[in-house]
């Protein structure tokens, strides 16, 4: 596992409009390995390694970069914001929970709520209703609005660990993915291909999502290996159990090429790279949907999450590694794909 | 952030309740012990006696050094810790955070399962992973019984907010390191006490023992100053100076003492405000019901209290200084712990 890349990424904070410090850690770790395209629909860079069949199998492994977090709604009295949240947060993690808000520049901030000593019995059985928080910047009202527009994003503080087996930091669900296609892309790029491998790396905008679809069509892709996460569930006898450091799970849902999705099963077997199954009807991440929707093959391999969507979400280095592993072992094995 | 190296120090000792040997450790430090007499009891309270004339009044000034966080309880198949809180911790504002564990400090996160059992959230649905895969490797790091310190870093931040987690009662702390550092000829003893925050008894030992006249009680103090809230609901407000409590859930506050503290605040200049609710306790109502001491509690209001999390304003601290430093020199000097009521202006709308 390349740990400096994993920190690097890990710090990041990849929203929309503020890609630009994700795309230079991910050129510098790929760039020696594969061959750049530098294709100007796509949010980041993307890369290729060509086999020795100019007419093999043409596969794609795809990840989404993202940073879920929240938008600033407005301002409010003694330096407070209101805010909506921004892709998967788990609302539950919130209070007292510290945040960045990228204004003007990158301000401090706590979400607040109230203390807990005056919460009744009622409130603490509530849900948690964002519209009822507030981030407490300190800032002085009259400069707020000149300082944190509306529209700002806002970033969960957790800076990166690494902690034993595991790694813990914000936006792991969104980042996972990536992680483990760098040791694939290492993998492969000392092996004998037969084929084509494109790597694709989408933003979560619509308009990065649609540009992946498109990018798909335009590298003639034949099908498609999602990496990505899966929330962690330790539930025992449930379907959708997937425990971290068990191994990455294979994706049974509702928008998967099974005979695919087994065929990745062979490898692993082969390759003797344990896995996790997680069956559910619908996509966790919406990345298979999109792939399978535009008409795709697709095989999700995912690393399982720990309080995905919370401040500190957790994953396990050797499900990341295993993970990027067994998508190269697919790839190199050509046949079963 | 160098004048605040005091407060700042005292905020990164680990201490939770039962476990404050650190705190008292990093306290001791600032105070050459030529100078102070230092001892501590049985029960880890630790007495600082500052030198001086002896007053007309006897005077401590009491903060407690404990902090809420949890206590390791078990260590599951997976490699998962259980934990037990300690200390007025709600579990709802514990998911997603970070939690450093024992003297090694292992860094582990509170996880919690996609679906718990229990709303509001219990202790129980949850766990803190280390990034182990099994009880042994658990175990090699983490024993049964260790604390866990919540993991939050000292900020600067905004205009004039401090942030870390557990300015209750580490303000209360620093304020009285720094009152003694000040070197006033007047003998009275700062009682940093032990479990606060799970039955104050850490004072419960102390105030008998030392019996004062008066007992200067600093605390961080609960604030709802946040929007949406109406005045009585804020509790207090951060900026408006330190807050005195006129009554807790065990207590009712001495109206003429805190009439003349008020007085004296409004002598020197400093800002300071009446707390609105009365939730919780506090080491006062030990010196008020177990020595028959008249007690005050100053608090620098506290905004997340019992997080994670929690921000004061440093003109608060900085006037709970100077309101402590005035009523030591006052009470040395004989002056009365009570005034007569001011008719012109109403006690409430001080």
């Amino acid at each position: 596992m390349n740990t400096e890349f994993l920190m690097q990424i890990a710090a990041q904070y990849p929203h929309p409009g503020n890609e630009r410090d994700a795309a230079i850690v991910i050129s510098k770790h790929f760039d020696p390995l594969a061959q750049r395209i530098d294709d100007p629909a796509l949010t980041y860079p993307a890369y290729c390694l060509k086999g020795a069949a100019e007419k093999g199998p043409v596969t794609a492994i795809v990840t989404q970069l993202d940073e879920p977090g929240f938008l600033v709604r407005e301002h409010l009295e003694k330096g407070f914001v209101g805010f909506e949240a921004y892709g998967e947060i788990d609302k539950r993690a919130l209070t007292a929970q510290e945040v960045y808000l990228f204004g003007k520049e990158k301000y401090f901030g706590v979400i607040g709520n109230k203390p807990s000593h005056y919460l009744t019995e009622e409130d603490k059985k509530a849900s948690v209703e964002i519209s009822k928080l507030f981030i407490d910047t300190g800032i002085k009202p009259e400069e707020l609005k000149e300082c944190i527009p509306v529209g700002s994003f806002i970033g969960l503080k957790a800076e990166p660990r690494l902690m034993r087996a595991a790694i813990a930091g914000h936006g792991l669900s969104f980042k996972a993915g990536l992680l483990a296609m760098l040791t694939c892309v290492k993998e492969l790029s000392s092996a004998a291909l037969w084929g084509q491998c494109y790597f694709l790396i989408a933003d979560r905008s619509a308009r990065g999502r649609g540009e992946l679809v498109r990018a798909l069509k335009r590298y003639g892709i034949e099908r498609v290996i999602a990496l990505m996460s899966v929330p962690a569930n330790r539930r025992e006898g449930d379907a959708e159990r997937t425990v971290p450091g068990l191994g990455p799970a294979l994706m049974y849902t509702g928008s998967v090429d099974y005979a695919l999705t087994n065929s990745v099963r062979e490898s692993a077997e082969e390759g003797k790279i344990p896995v996790q199954s997680f069956f559910c009807n619908f996509d966790e991440e919406g990345l298979l949907e999109l792939v399978y929707s535009a008409g795709y093959p697709c095989a999700g391999i995912a690393a399982p999450i720990e309080n995905g969507g919370m401040p500190f979400a957790l994953a396990h280095l050797s499900d990341i590694e295993r993970a990027g592993r067994l998508a190269a072992h697919c790839v190199k094995g050509g046949g079963c794909l | 952030m160098k004048e605040l190296a005091i407060l700042k120090s005292l905020i990164e000792a680990h201490g939770i309740s039962g476990s404050e040997q650190s705190v008292a450790e990093a306290i001791k430090k600032w105070l050459d012990p030529q100078e102070y007499e230092i001892s501590q009891d049985a029960v880890g309270n630790l007495y600082i006696k500052n030198p001086g004339r002896e007053p007309a009044k006897k005077i401590v000034l009491d903060a407690h050094m404990d902090d809420v966080g949890v206590r390791i309880t078990g260590v599951t198949q997976e490699g998962m810790l259980r934990f037990h809180p300690v200390g007025g911790v709600d579990e709802f504002t514990l998911p997603g955070k970070a939690v450093l564990i024992g003297k090694e400090s292992v860094f582990g996160v509170f996880c919690i399962g996609p679906d718990p059992k229990s709303s509001p959230l219990h202790y129980r649905d949850m766990f803190i992973d280390i990034g182990c895969v099994d009880r042994a490797s658990a175990e090699r790091l983490v024993k049964i019984g260790d604390e866990g310190n919540f993991e939050s870093d000292f900020i600067a931040f905004g205009d004039g907010r401090l942030k870390a987690r557990n300015f209750d009662d580490r303000v209360g702390c620093a304020i009285m390191v720094e009152t003694l550092l000040l070197k006033l000829d007047v003998a009275y003893t700062a009682i940093f006490t032990v479990r606060e925050e799970v039955g104050l008894y850490g004072s419960k030992v102390a105030a008998p023992k030392e019996k004062p006249d008066v007992a200067i009680c600093l605390e961080g103090g609960g604030s709802g100053d946040i929007p949406g809230f109406d005045d009585d609901d804020r509790v207090s407000v951060l900026g408006d100076g330190p807050a005195l409590s006129v009554r807790n859930e065990f207590s009712v506050f001495d109206v003429e003492l805190n009439r003349r503290v008020m007085e004296t605040a409004k002598r020197i200049g400093a800002r300071i405000q009446l707390r609105r609710g009365c939730a919780g306790g506090c080491d006062a109502n030990s010196y008020q019901q177990l020595a028959g001491s008249a007690a005050i509690t100053l608090a620098p209001p506290t905004r997340y209290i019992h997080t994670h999390n929690t921000v004061i304003a440093r003109s608060d601290y900085e006037d709970a200084k100077r309101i402590v430093r005035a009523l030591i020199e006052e009470f040395a000097a004989g002056e009365s712990l009570r005034e007569e009521p001011v008719k012109e202006e109403g006690y409430y709308g001080v």
